[in-house]
C-alpha cells in the first residue's frame, strides 16, 4: 500500500513526499530494490535540469583549454574571428563584456571570446559582477551541496562504497543509478565509471549509454571523446537531444560551419524542429551573419508563435535596422505573451520613442525602472539619457548618465557620453578624464579610444593621440575617422 | 654615418695593417674601432624594409658591442621607438645620439620633433632654432616648416607665417603651403589663402588635400563653378576620396539632380557609413524627391549617429512638419534649438509646429525669440504677424506687417510672402475673425 502511494505520488510529480515515504520503507527493508530505485528517481527528478543550454564557459576553459584547430582562422569560419561579415559596428552597441548585443541574454553571449589573458581576467562573465566564473563546474557544485543539506542523516547513497560493476550489469538499475549520480550527486567521475562498464555489458549497442558517456566526457573537458560518442550514438538512433549536444561540441571546438552542417543533417530527420533551428539562428548570430540568423528566427516564429528568443531577436534586428515600428510590434507580442520585466519595458520605451509614439515613452520607462534590478538599472538610465539628448535636454541627459554610473560604476559607455557632453560644455580636462576612464574599463569599445585620440590631437598631444587611435583601430579596423586621424599622425611618427 | 651608396655601407679596411696589428694587444682595440659603424648599412636596410623586430635585435647587439656609443644605432632605435608610440624613450635615444655627435643636424631635428610630438612646443621651437643655426649655409625646409607649425600651435601667427614662407622658398612639398593657407584662413584672409592653395596645386597637381581644401574655400565664397572643378580634379586623382565626394554630391544636389547625387552618396557610404553628414544629405535628397518615408528613416539614422548635431535634428523637424506630424517635429526642433541657440530658423519652425498643435501662446513666445535673433527676416515677420492675428492681437500684427512692407521696399521678398501679407492686412482691416491665415511654404535653408 505504501509503495503504491509512493508510486502514485511519483506520477503526480510530488517527488519530495514520494522520497519521504521511500525513506520510511527503506528503513523497514533496506534491500528492497524497487523502493531504492523509486527513491533514486524521485531525488533525481527533483533537481532535473535541462543541461543542454546550461553551460557557461568559465575562465579556466576560455583561457587554458585550447581545442581550436587553427589559431589564426580565416574570417567567417570561427566564432572568435567573425570578421568581415560584421558591418554594423557603428549601429549596434556592445554588451558590457564586449559582444554585439543579441536579442536575448543566453549562455555564452555574455562572455566575450577573449584573445588575451588580460582581457579574460578583466571582462565580467555575468551581466553585472566583475567576478569571473571560475569554472563551469561551479554551478554543479553549488547545486550538489544544496541538495546534500536537505537530507538529514547523510547522503542517500554512499558512492565510494557502491559496487559499480555489480549494478552496471543490471540495466534497469544502472540507468536510474547513472542519472542519480550524474544529476543529483554531480560526481561525473563515478558516473563515467558506471557508464563505461554498463556500455561494455550491453556490448556497445545501447545508444543511451553512448550519449551518457559523451555527456560525461564533455563535462570533464574531453571534447574530442565526447564528439566520438555522440556521433556513434547518432548512427544508432537519431534524437534531437544528441544532435543538440553534438552541435554544442562543435561550438566549443570553434567550428561553427561544422555545427551548422550537423544542424542541417538533423533537420533532414526532424524537419522544422524548433530547437535545432534555434541553434542555427544562434550560430549565425554569433558569426555576425544577421540576415541568415533572421531567416532562421523567422522560420522558428512561424513554427512556434510564442518562442521568446525568436521574437526578441527579430525585434532587435528590426530596431537596429531603422524599423522601430516593426520592432515595436514584436515587443508588444512579447508583452502579450506575458513577459513582464524591466528589459522588455525598456525596449518598448525605446521603440516607442523612435517610432514617435511619444505618449507611451515615459510610462514604459517608469515601469522599467520600477521593475528593474541592479543589473538593468544602469542600462535603463543610459537609454533615458539618449532620449533626453534627442529632446535637447542636455542637463537631464547628464544627470541620467550619472545615475547610470551610480548603479553600475563600470558602465563605460556612460563615461564616454559624459565626456562628449563635457566637451560640448567646454570642459576639456574633465572630458579627457571621462574618456580615459571609459577606455580603461572597456577595451573593446572604439568610441572612447577615438574620442580621446581626437581630443589629444586637437590639443597637440600627438603621442597620446597616436597610441589611442591605434587602439581604436584594433577594435574597429574599418572606422573611417580613426583611419584619417592615423593618416594625419603618421606624418609625425614615421621618418625615412 | 660615413656610408655612401657606392661603398654599400662597408667601411674600407686595410687588411695589411690590421693583420700586422693583431699581433699585439693594442692592435685588437684598433680593430674594433671601425666595427662601430660597420653594420650601419644592415640596420638601414632592415629599417627601410619595415623589419623593425630584426632591426631592434641588431641595434641592441650593436649598442652592447659599442657600449652605447653607436650614433646611427641610437638614432634608428629612436625612430623605431617613436613608431611604437614611446616618445620619451625615443627622445632618450636621440639625446644619446646627440651626445655622441652634436654636429649632426639630424639628431637635433629629431629631438625637436620629439618635443613637438609630446606637445611642448616652446622647447621644440628652441631646439629647432638651434638646428637652424647648424645649417645656416644649407637651409632645410623641414626645419622651417616645423618651426611654423610650432608657432601656429603657440598662436604666434606672424612668426609662423614668416617661417612657412621661408620653407616654401625651399621646397615644392604641399605641407607648408597648406599650413600657410590655413593660417591665412584663421585670419580671414581669403585671397592670400586662395593664392597659397593654388601655388601648392601648381607645384603638386596631385595633392588631394590642397584640392579639396581649395574647393571648400571656393564653396564658402560662393564660387560653385571653380569649387566643382577642384573637387573634380581631386576625384580624378583618387576616385574614392570621400572628402571630395561629399561636397561634389552636395553641389549636384543643389542643382536638383538628385539621382546623380544619390549615386555619389552611395559610393561614399561604402567608406564612411558612420558619417552623420552623409546620411543627413541622403535624407534631404529623398526629401527633395518627395519620398518622405525614406527621408525620415535616413535622417533618423543621421540623428542616431550624432544626436547632438544641429542639421539632422533641424531637417527631421522640417520633414515632420511637411508630412503633418507637428508633435514629432516639435520634439526634434527643440533638440535643434538646444544645439544651436543662435539660429533663428529652428525657432521659426518650432513656432509653426506649436501653432499646428494649437499652442498659440507657446508659438508666440518662440517667434518672439526668433524675431529677436533676426529682426529683418521677412519669413519670421509674416509668421509672427499671422500668429499674433490668430491670438487676436491685431494691432501688434499690423505693426509687424508695416515693418514687413518697409523691408519689401528694400530687398526682394518671395511673392508668396507679399501675397500672404496683403491678405492678412486685408483681413485685419476688415476686422474679421477668420483664422484662415494661409502659411507660406517654408523654403529649405539647405544643409551642409
Amino acid at each position: 500500500m505504501e509503495l503504491f502511494k509512493a508510486l502514485n505520488l511519483f506520477n503526480q510529480g510530488k517527488y519530495e513526499d514520494c522520497a519521504t515515504i521511500c525513506t520510511n520503507l527503506l528503513k523497514k527493508n533496506p534491500l528492497d530494490q524497487t523502493v531504492w530505485v523509486l527513491k533514486m528517481r524521485a531525488l533525481t527528478l527533483q533537481i532535473y535540469v535541462d543541461d543542454i543550454e546550461g553551460e557557461e564557459e568559465g575562465i579556466a576553459e576560455s583561457l587554458l583549454d585550447n581545442y581550436t584547430i587553427s589559431s589564426m582562422p580565416r574570417p567567417g569560419t570561427s566564432l572568435k574571428n567573425p570578421g568581415t561579415s560584421f558591418t554594423g559596428q557603428y549601429l549596434r552597441p556592445k554588451t558590457q563584456s564586449g559582444r554585439p548585443l543579441t536579442g536575448v541574454v543566453r549562455p555564452a553571449t555574455q562572455s566575450a571570446m577573449s584573445q588575451s589573458i588580460e582581457q579574460t581576467l578583466k571582462t565580467p562573465r555575468t551581466a553585472m559582477t566583475a567576478r569571473p566564473i571560475t569554472a563551469s563546474s561551479s554551478r554543479s557544485v553549488r547545486l550538489g551541496t544544496a541538495s546534500m543539506l536537505t537530507e538529514p542523516g547523510g547522503p542517500f547513497i554512499q558512492l565510494s562504497r557502491l559496487n559499480i560493476s555489480k549494478y552496471a550489469s543490471q540495466p534497469c538499475i544502472a540507468k536510474p543509478l547513472f542519472e542519480y549520480i550524474y544529476y543529483h550527486e554531480h560526481d561525473v567521475r563515478y558516473a563515467l565509471d558506471l557508464a563505461v562498464q554498463a556500455t561494455q555489458v550491453c556490448q556497445y549497442k545501447d545508444w543511451w549509454w553512448k550519449v551518457q558517456l559523451g555527456k560525461c566526457y564533455y563535462s570533464l573537458g574531453l571534447i574530442r571523446d565526447a564528439e566520438q560518442q555522440f556521433k556513434s550514438a547518432l548512427k544508432d538512433s537519431k534524437t534531437i537531444e544528441v544532435i543538440l549536444r553534438l552541435v554544442r561540441v562543435y561550438v566549443r571546438l570553434d567550428q561553427p560551419l561544422t555545427a551548422l552542417e550537423t544542424c542541417k543533417k538533423g533537420l533532414e530527420y526532424f524537419s522544422n524542429d524548433v530547437n535545432i533551428l534555434t541553434e542555427m539562428g544562434r550560430i549565425f548570430d554569433s558569426l555576425n551573419n544577421m540576415s541568415m540568423s533572421l531567416k532562421y528566427y523567422k522560420i522558428i516564429a512561424q513554427e512556434d508563435a510564442s518562442h521568446t528568443e525568436a521574437i526578441a531577436s527579430i525585434g532587435i534586428h528590426h530596431f537596429y535596422n531603422d524599423q522601430p515600428e516593426l520592432a515595436l510590434r514584436y515587443y508588444r507580442r512579447l508583452l502579450q505573451m506575458g513577459v513582464y520585466n524591466a528589459e522588455l519595458f525598456n525596449n518598448l520605451g525605446l521603440c516607442c520613442f523612435y517610432a514617435q509614439q511619444y505618449d507611451h515613452v515615459i510610462s514604459c520607462f517608469e515601469r522599467a525602472i520600477s521593475l528593474s534590478t541592479d543589473e538593468t538599472m544602469a542600462d535603463i538610465w543610459y537609454n533615458i539619457s539618449h532620449i533626453a539628448l534627442t529632446v535637447g535636454d542636455i542637463i537631464m541627459a547628464e544627470e541620467c548618465l550619472k545615475l547610470a554610473i551610480v548603479s553600475d560604476n563600470r558602465y563605460a559607455l556612460a563615461y564616454n557620453n559624459l565626456g562628449v557632453i563635457q566637451i560640448r560644455n567646454g570642459n576639456i580636462t574633465a572630458a579627457r578624464t571621462y574618456f580615459h576612464a571609459a577606455a580603461n574599463i572597456a577595451n573593446f569599445l572604439y568610441e572612447p579610444h577615438f574620442n580621446s585620440a581626437y581630443l589629444a590631437y586637437k590639443v597637440g598631444d600627438l603621442q597620446t593621440s597616436y597610441i589611442a587611435v591605434q587602439k581604436s583601430l584594433s577594435t574597429y579596423p574599418n572606422h573611417a575617422d580613426s583611419k584619417t586621424l592615423l593618416n594625419k599622425l603618421e606624418r609625425y611618427f614615421t621618418y625615412m | 654615418m660615413a656610408n655612401n651608396v657606392l661603398s654599400n655601407g662597408r667601411i674600407q679596411q686595410q687588411p695589411i695593417i690590421s693583420q700586422r696589428l693583431t699581433r699585439n694587444e693594442k692592435g685588437k682595440k684598433v680593430l674594433e674601432i671601425p666595427a662601430i659603424e660597420s653594420k650601419n648599412w644592415l640596420l638601414h636596410r632592415h629599417y627601410t624594409r619595415h623589419e623593425y623586430k630584426t632591426c631592434k635585435i641588431l641595434i641592441d647587439q650593436e649598442l652592447t658591442k659599442s657600449n652605447g656609443h653607436s650614433e646611427y644605432a641610437n638614432y634608428l632605435k629612436g625612430l623605431i621607438l617613436r613608431r611604437e608610440g614611446k616618445i620619451q624613450d625615443s627622445l632618450n635615444c636621440f639625446q644619446a645620439a646627440y651626445n655622441i655627435n652634436s654636429t649632426n643636424v639630424n639628431n637635433v631635428k629629431q629631438i625637436a620633433k620629439s618635443f613637438l610630438i609630446m606637445g611642448s612646443h616652446k622647447h621644440a621651437v628652441d631646439i629647432f632654432l638651434e638646428a637652424e643655426k647648424i645649417l645656416l649655409k644649407t637651409p632645410d625646409w623641414e626645419i622651417y616648416f616645423n618651426l611654423g607649425e610650432c608657432y601656429a600651435k603657440l598662436n604666434q601667427l606672424h612668426e609662423a607665417k614668416k617661417y612657412l614662407r621661408r620653407s616654401i622658398e625651399l621646397t615644392k612639398n604641399e605641407l607648408p603651403y597648406i599650413l600657410l593657407s590655413r593660417i591665412y584662413l584663421l585670419e580671414d584672409n581669403v585671397t592670400e589663402a586662395q593664392n597659397a592653395y593654388t601655388a601648392a596645386l601648381s607645384e603638386n597637381p596631385e595633392s588631394i588635400e590642397a584640392a579639396t581644401e581649395l574647393g571648400l574655400l571656393y564653396l564658402k565664397i560662393g564660387d560653385v563653378q571653380r569649387a566643382f572643378q577642384q573637387f573634380g580634379t581631386a576625384i580624378a586623382h583618387s576616385p574614392n576620396c570621400t572628402k571630395a565626394m561629399l561636397p561634389i554630391a552636395y553641389i549636384i544636389q543643389n542643382h536638383q539632380e538628385y539621382d546623380v547625387a544619390l549615386s555619389k552618396y552611395k559610393l561614399a557610404a561604402q567608406s564612411i557609413p558612420e558619417s552623420y553628414i552623409l546620411w543627413n544629405n541622403i535624407g534631404m535628397c529623398f526629401y527633395s524627391k518627395q519620398k518622405y518615408v525614406a527621408a525620415i528613416s535616413c535622417l533618423k539614422r543621421a540623428h542616431y549617429l550624432n544626436s547632438m548635431a544641429f542639421l539632422p535634428a533641424y531637417n527631421l523637424g522640417m520633414v515632420f512638419l511637411t508630412t503633418g506630424q507637428p508633435a514629432s517635429a516639435a520634439i526634434y526642433l527643440c533638440a535643434a534649438v538646444s544645439t544651436d541657440s543662435k539660429n533663428p530658423m529652428p525657432y521659426l519652425l518650432l513656432g509653426l509646429a506649436l501653432k499646428r498643435l494649437d499652442d498659440l501662446e507657446g508659438a508666440e513666445k518662440v517667434l518672439q525669440k526668433a524675431h529677436a535673433l533676426s529682426p529683418q527676416d521677412p519669413l519670421i515677420l509674416i509668421n509672427y504677424a499671422i500668429i499674433l492675428e490668430a491670438q487676436g492681437k491685431r494691432n501688434i500684427a499690423a505693426e509687424f506687417l508695416t515693418a514687413l512692407n518697409d523691408i519689401t521696399a528694400v530687398i526682394d521678398v518671395d511673392s508668396q510672402i507679399t501675397q500672404t501679407a496683403k491678405k492678412l492686412s486685408m483681413k485685419i482691416q476688415l476686422e474679421r475673425t477668420n483664422k484662415q491665415g494661409e502659411e507660406p511654404r517654408i523654403l529649405n535653408s539647405d544643409e551642409v
